[in-house]
């Protein structure tokens, strides 16, 4: 007698511990092998689109502080801004640029420790979770003190930034660079060199280059998919352009290229702090704006390079003190799109790695 | 033969590294602070609970009533009432919902008085919600309704 | 140059209608991109090339600007959808990019309030599929050939469609009744008198 078989429907979430969020993923097996994943999203959805149309352009400040990407919230507010002052014509003075360059690399810096910390205990490496989130204490520390927030900051405003460093604070900043790349190798030293975490992540997940620019991937999935594109390069933003770094890619796609394309953004990042502190010209930190700013009317789409890629803001204004339209293009949102191609054809054991190394925050997905 | 020679030799090297790391990370200064029993420092620009703090001379708050905190706030959180008029207008209400409250600062920034205030205080959970309605009164003292919880040492309570 | 991108795609479909260029547009507005709603004097300006495109030559400009040179933008960056609701009409908005060329451009579609339908161009980039369903989740426009035009955001049983400008929330009931006491209770507070 045949054996009968059939496809099962499995539902990973809304409540899974690694899905990272609010996501229910509806996967249908054949046996042990993914035939597709169809993932579930809206849980989160807060409609901040639409909240931003009810309040000001100083207020919404706050909102895409926390209504996005909550685990980088800065990377948010300068895209937020970055179309606010294109489509404003708003000057920012050169101390301003160069802070928020400072602040953007050190939560880029910040968001990838938790990716790797959480990927790290998908993955069963529950050490890493605790050293990354023990250097990423320092930075919060570091944030807080210039800041006010660690989290959720609400630092940039439209034409600069609200307070200036606080003294002695590059000097804490130096030192946590210094002793940063020891740990990252501390990092490598867990996970690069281990057999079961390669084993786990080499040439799984791949995503070809062909497929990740037709799915919209950006950010480190689309670099390690071998596409050569960084906002920070192509549209250079802030002082990006007055900085040297160097864009990490990587050919393979696999869930090991995107663990390396991390990683050595982080030692990136550090390069570009180490750079805008030395070059950080004194000066004003913020240009007069008032608090109720009425932006011409228009139209403006302003593209940023956050931790997780291209966060784009499309802003239309009909010259009133809010604005009329506001379109969020979440990183987040196009690559776990991506994800639908990257997990077909493997087993049901890969999906928490392959999710997990996209780095999808569900608030961003959803927002 | 060669090949499960090499993956041996891998397999021993990463676990001898991995295993380095976590050894030594024996001998290092620990970094937890066990929280409710020891505190923590925060930056003087902590972005705690909002206060009216008092001016000594007048012994009063120093709030003008211009409503520019009430206008910002992105939640709305923010009640002022006042009776009188011109010079002679005095605050009846204050009101912030701190559960709704954001801690974004934005009241803090458009004060031209710096009548209200961020004060360096975290521990403003409570067992109500009701609790969290904060009045004129309680943002003056400037400090939460409820002790985080019962039987912990309280650390510069009211 | 990418306004000269514009000026190349004007060449091939004449019936595209470029964005006037920020320096040299003229002060009386644009169809629909001059809103009703504040003043009506100053323009309108674009910071993207880009330019309208009628619904029924949407899919073949698309074909030509993602194959063909000079254009090449092999990636959409998102799908979304403005609504001029004063002029009663929606505005599709596409953004492309090219991996390759490193130029952008901006498409947009004007459908009408009444019976919004466009081309899905989901056949074209992949990608496009979720933020199709997002724009038709949040303003109802119906991408007609899209594989799966399910709800993405809302709930599938949701009422309207929420980043309308005339969008009032209504469904479900329960909801609405919590609002609504919550916001009496706000008022009941007393928002701030003004004297």
């Amino acid at each position: 007698m045949p054996l009968r078989t059939e496809q099962l429907m499995l539902n990973m979430g809304p409540q899974h511990p690694s899905t990272h969020g609010v996501l229910r993923l509806v996967v249908t097996l054949d046996g042990e092998n993914i035939v597709e994943v169809q993932p579930d999203i809206g849980y989160l959805h807060s409609s901040v689109e639409k909240m931003m149309e009810y309040r000001t352009y100083l207020m919404n400040v706050a909102l895409v502080d926390r209504g996005m990407d909550y685990i980088a919230a800065l990377a948010n507010e300068e895209g937020y801004l970055l179309a606010v002052e294109r489509l404003g014509g708003i000057d920012v003075p050169a101390r301003a640029r160069w802070l928020r360059t400072i602040m953007l690399e050190f939560q880029r810096l910040s968001s990838h420790l938790v990716w790797l910390g959480t990927w790290g205990i998908d993955l069963g490496a529950t050490t890493v979770f605790l050293y990354c989130f023990r250097e990423r204490e320092v930075i919060l520390d570091l944030f807080e003190q210039v800041t006010g927030g660690r989290l959720h900051h609400v630092y940039f405003r439209p034409g600069g930034v609200y307070e200036d460093l606080p003294p002695g604070w590059t000097d804490r900043a130096l030192a946590f660079c210094d002793e940063f790349p020891g740990h990252l190798q501390e990092y490598h030293d867990l996970l690069t060199g281990n057999p079961i975490f390669l084993a786990r992540t080499q040439g799984v997940g791949v995503l070809p280059k062909d497929a990740a620019i037709t799915m919209g991937a950006c950010g480190p999935v689309a670099r390690a998919s071998g596409i050569n594109f960084d906002v920070r390069k192509a549209f250079p933003y802030e002082a990006y352009g007055e900085v040297e770094f160097d864009i990490p890619t990587f050919e393979q796609g696999d869930c090991f290229a995107r663990y390396l394309v991390r990683m050595e953004e982080m030692r990136q990042s550090l390069r570009i702090i180490r750079q805008a502190i030395e070059k950080l010209p004194p000066g004003e930190i913020r240009s007069k704006v008032q608090v109720t700013v009425k932006l011409p009317k228009g139209e403006v789409y302003a593209r940023t390079e956050s931790p997780r890629g291209d966060l784009g803001v499309y802003l239309v204004s009909s010259g009133d003190d809010m604005p009329y339209r506001v379109k969020i293009r979440a990183p987040s949102f196009s690559n776990l799109y991506a994800l639908t191609e990257m997990m077909r054809g493997w087993k049901v054991a890969d999906v928490i790695a392959i999710l997990g190394s996209v780095d999808i925050v569900l608030s961003d997905v959803d927002r | 033969m060669l090949d499960l020679a090499t993956r041996a030799w891998e397999a021993v090297t990463g676990l001898y590294l991995g295993l380095r790391v976590t050894i030594l990370a024996l001998v290092r200064p620990k970094n937890t602070v066990k929280y409710p029993i020891e505190k923590v420092n925060v930056s003087p620009r902590w972005h705690g609970l909002l206060a009216l703090p008092i001016d000594p001379e007048t012994g009063s708050d120093m709030c003008i009533i211009c409503f520019q905190c009430e206008r910002v706030c992105p939640d709305r959180c923010i009640h002022i009432e006042a009776t009188g008029r011109a010079k002679d207008r005095v605050l009846t209400r204050f009101d912030i919902e701190m559960d709704k409250c954001c801690y974004c600062g934005l009241c803090v920034e458009v004060c031209p008085t710096e009548a209200i205030v961020f004060v360096p205080h975290y521990e403003a959970s409570t067992f109500n919600r009701s609790n969290l309605l904060y009045d004129l009164d309680d943002l003056r003292r400037a400090t939460p309704k409820e002790p985080i919880a019962h039987g912990v040492v309280r650390i510069g309570g009211r | 140059m990418s306004w000269g991108l514009v000026e190349e795609l004007q060449r091939r479909f004449p019936e595209i209608e470029p964005f006037p260029r920020p320096e040299e547009s003229h002060a009386e507005g644009h169809g629909p991109a001059a809103p009703a709603r504040g003043h009506g004097e100053t323009k309108f300006t674009h910071h993207v090339p880009g330019a309208w495109v009628p619904a029924a030559s949407l899919l073949e400009v698309c074909r030509v600007v993602r194959d063909e040179a000079p254009f090449h933008l092999d990636y959409c960056s998102f799908v979304s959808a403005v609504d001029w609701m004063a002029d009663g009409t929606f505005e599709v908005v596409y953004h492309l990019y090219s991996m390759t060329e490193r130029h952008q451009m901006l498409l947009k579609v004007r459908v009408p309030r009444q019976s919004p339908r466009t081309p899905s161009v989901t056949g074209i980039w992949g990608g496009t599929n979720w933020h199709e369903r997002e724009t038709y989740d949040l303003f109802g426009i119906v991408f007609e050939g899209h594989p799966d035009l399910r709800r993405i955001m809302m709930t599938e049983d949701w009422h309207g469609h929420p980043l309308r400008k005339d969008y009032v929330y209504e469904e479900p009931r329960w909801l609405v009744d919590l609002a609504t006491q919550r916001q009496r209770e706000i008022e009941g507070l007393g928002l701030g008198e003004r004297a």
